[in-house]
């Protein structure tokens, strides 16, 4: 390729051109690529929430349902992540999604079988959807959103380790901010 | 409903609160202990709290009204609830308290301020606090008035004075150390009545057998898992009561109240296993109240909101009695936090913001006053306010959480989230409820499916700081405070 005069007006040599041109790639590269996993997480929640909103305002409850449990799941997976490090996030966002949406599914299934009429059968007196709804999914949504966080704390939430570090960091700030 | 047993249990109530809530101001030193409880009690005390700042008056009559007029509808809303609580500790809960370490944060604003290097947030955030705060006080004070009334045989003007009086009066001596005090003791209340109300019901019905098994040959559709509302509804209730929560200013005041960080650990367990058995009467009555209906030994019910007030008059004089205090613990609980939370607002925040500080010594003084003012201006507003009063009244909850949810999740365990993307989702949250206050209210237009729109203002909100933050730069990345940043990466 032949450079035009005010390419060579201001890269004299081809070369210097090209190693510019490179060097503005990997910048430009890796501000596209270097999105934190936080990020990522945050940015697919927000196309989640718009998809929640769309499929609202459209009616399209049994997507909605699914979308409710994707983004309760990435909030949690926020939540429970640090930075750039998943941890136990991966598998207890897992957990919360696949507990949701089996029951969401047997919820929708149980109300659409029985909608308008006394069910067949019944748990303890109970419709079948509305079993699943409370007590099962109540429960079991429980034990990832919320139980977990006691069984995490020490080793991965705040652990002493971690509290410690943040300590010694703050007090090398608070250091250095007053030897300044 | 007044008898012997009944006025004395709750005489007992109002008397054993009063002395909590005075006895409070022991702990309070400074004006950080005063506005925020500041690094002041432990696990169970402030999780228990938590819980029954949550847990309003609408769960022990709304709620039950609710399942009344349309079956399981209103289940998603406080089934939703405890998964929250364990959102809110691990979304929030770790941030806040890892900041009250390194600043002697009292109040939302606060931390807000220091996330967002802005007096503008600062101002935004307490201003709205303000209006929400007034708002929600004004709905209780006819429905607590109207309860003290009927218990106590008082005239309904008496009973408003006695019910806010003595909540004003503890916590304007000591502020957020009593508020939380009495939440504790008014939590530990309504989990006796909880559970009380749940063996009474499923003895009284036959257990769930035969409670279901009545009501749904009578009519199916109130036993099945959607009951008469819409799917657009209940799962969008889900979401916002799932995740709302975190947003709910007395929630997120306890994160900076906990002695140690090591007390985090148990208070998701505490508050959502709490909420949990709390639920239970939310579901029960209104389905024991509807079975009571359906077998013919009440008439049916004019309102709704009878459902609670008609399934006690089926207890034990001495059960109904400890479920009222319960009643009264749930309104006075949640009213003792907002009137902290507004007194903060007002004395702290908002001179802070037009960097008009007030002096520390001179903080608490003001702080009640202030509470002593707010109060009877939320009383006559709520006495003479009437159409007003629950146009208002419609903000409370959802107006919370679009304001201060995007400020906390996102801002705080992201970055890039900048001071304009907070401002920004603040004036989106105050635009987007009233604009569907006066849709809704006023012009008496709806959402199609039922949709809530408050979940509409919450995902909004949330968005737009998304969306802000990534065009914009303020109080972002390598802007943030050193003890921020620690926070947020630990």
């Amino acid at each position: 390729m032949i450079p035009n005069s005010a390419t060579l007006l201001l890269y004299p040599d081809v070369n210097m051109l090209t190693s510019h041109f490179k060097s503005c790639l990997i910048l430009l590269f890796s501000e596209v690529v270097e999105i934190s996993l936080r990020e990522k997480v945050l940015a697919v929640n927000g196309v989640v929430m718009l998809l929640m909103l769309l499929t609202a305002f459209t009616n399209s409850w049994q997507i909605l349902g699914y979308l409710v449990g994707l983004s309760l799941t990435l909030w949690l997976v926020l939540g429970v992540m640090r930075e750039n490090e998943l941890g136990p996030a991966s598998w207890l966002g897992a957990m919360l999604f696949a507990f949701w949406a089996v029951c969401i599914t047997l919820i929708f299934r149980y109300w659409a079988e029985f909608r308008g009429q006394f069910p067949d059968f019944t748990v303890a007196g109970m419709h079948p959807g509305f079993f699943v709804l409370f007590p099962v999914m109540w429960l079991l949504l429980f034990i990832p959103g919320t139980l977990s966080y006691a069984l995490l704390f020490d080793r991965w939430i705040l652990s002493d380790e971690t509290w410690n570090e943040f300590k010694t960091r703050v007090r090398e700030i608070e250091g250095g901010e007053k030897s300044e | 409903m007044s008898n012997a047993i009944t006025v004395a249990v709750v005489i007992g109530y109002f008397v054993l609160t009063f002395i909590i809530g005075v006895y409070a101001v022991k702990r309070v030193k400074t004006a950080e202990h005063y506005f925020g409880a500041h690094k002041l009690f432990g696990a169970i005390i402030t999780s228990v709290a938590a819980f029954a700042s949550i847990m309003s008056g609408f769960g022990f009559v709304g709620g039950p009204g609710l399942v009344y007029a349309l079956g399981a509808t209103s289940l998603w809303i406080t089934l939703a609830a405890p998964l929250g609580f364990g959102l809110g500790w691990f979304i929030v809960g770790k941030r806040i308290r890892l900041i009250a370490e390194t600043r002697p944060v009292a109040t939302l604003p606060d931390i807000a301020a220091a996330r967002f290097k802005s007096e503008a947030v600062r101002g935004l955030l307490a201003a709205s606090l303000v209006l929400g705060v007034i708002a929600y006080l004004g709905t209780q004070v006819m429905a607590g008035g109207y309860v003290v009334s009927g218990l106590l045989g008082v005239d309904l003007e008496t009973a408003i004075i006695i019910i806010f009086g003595i909540t004003m009066i503890y916590t304007a001596i000591a502020g957020m150390a009593a508020s939380i005090l009495t939440d504790f003791f008014q939590g530990l209340v309504m989990l006796i009545a909880a559970i009380g109300v749940l063996i009474f019901a499923l003895i009284m019905t036959g257990g769930t057998e035969g409670l279901f098994t009545t009501i749904g040959q009578k009519d199916p559709i109130l036993i099945d898992p959607l009951g008469k509302g819409t799917w657009v509804l209940v799962l969008l209730w889900f979401f916002v009561f799932a995740l709302g929560g975190l947003g709910q200013p007395h929630l997120a005041t306890k994160f900076y109240a906990l002695r140690s960080h090591r007390d985090l650990k148990w208070g998701a367990l505490i508050s959502g296993g709490s909420y949990m058995l709390s639920s239970l009467l939310w579901i029960f009555v209104g389905y024991a109240a509807l079975w009571l209906v359906i077998g013919g030994k009440i008439p049916a019910l004019q309102k709704p909101d009878q459902a609670a007030i008609a399934f006690l008059g089926q207890l034990p004089v001495w059960m109904s009695a400890v479920v009222y205090a319960g009643l009264l613990a749930a309104i006075m609980s949640t009213a003792s936090g907002f009137i902290a939370i507004g007194t903060a607002a007002i004395v702290r925040d908002i001179p802070m913001a037009l960097g008009r500080e007030l002096d520390h010594s001179r903080q608490v003084w003001w702080g009640r006053i202030v509470t002593i003012l707010l109060t009877i201006f939320a009383v006559i507003f709520g006495y003479f306010g009437k159409y007003l009063v629950a146009i208002l009244g419609a903000l409370g909850w959802g107006y919370f959480a679009s304001a201060t949810l995007p400020l906390l999740a996102i801002g705080l365990n992201w970055k890039k989230a900048t001071r304009e993307g907070a401002v920004a989702s603040l004036i989106t949250a105050l635009v987007l409820n009233i604009g569907f206050l006066i849709y809704e209210k006023v012009l008496g237009m709806k959402l199609p499916y039922a949709m809530p729109s408050y979940a509409v203002s919450i995902i909004v909100a949330l968005l737009v700081m998304i969306a802000v933050s990534l065009v914009t730069e303020g109080a972002a990345e390598d802007d943030l405070d050193p003890d921020i940043r620690a926070a947020i990466e630990a």
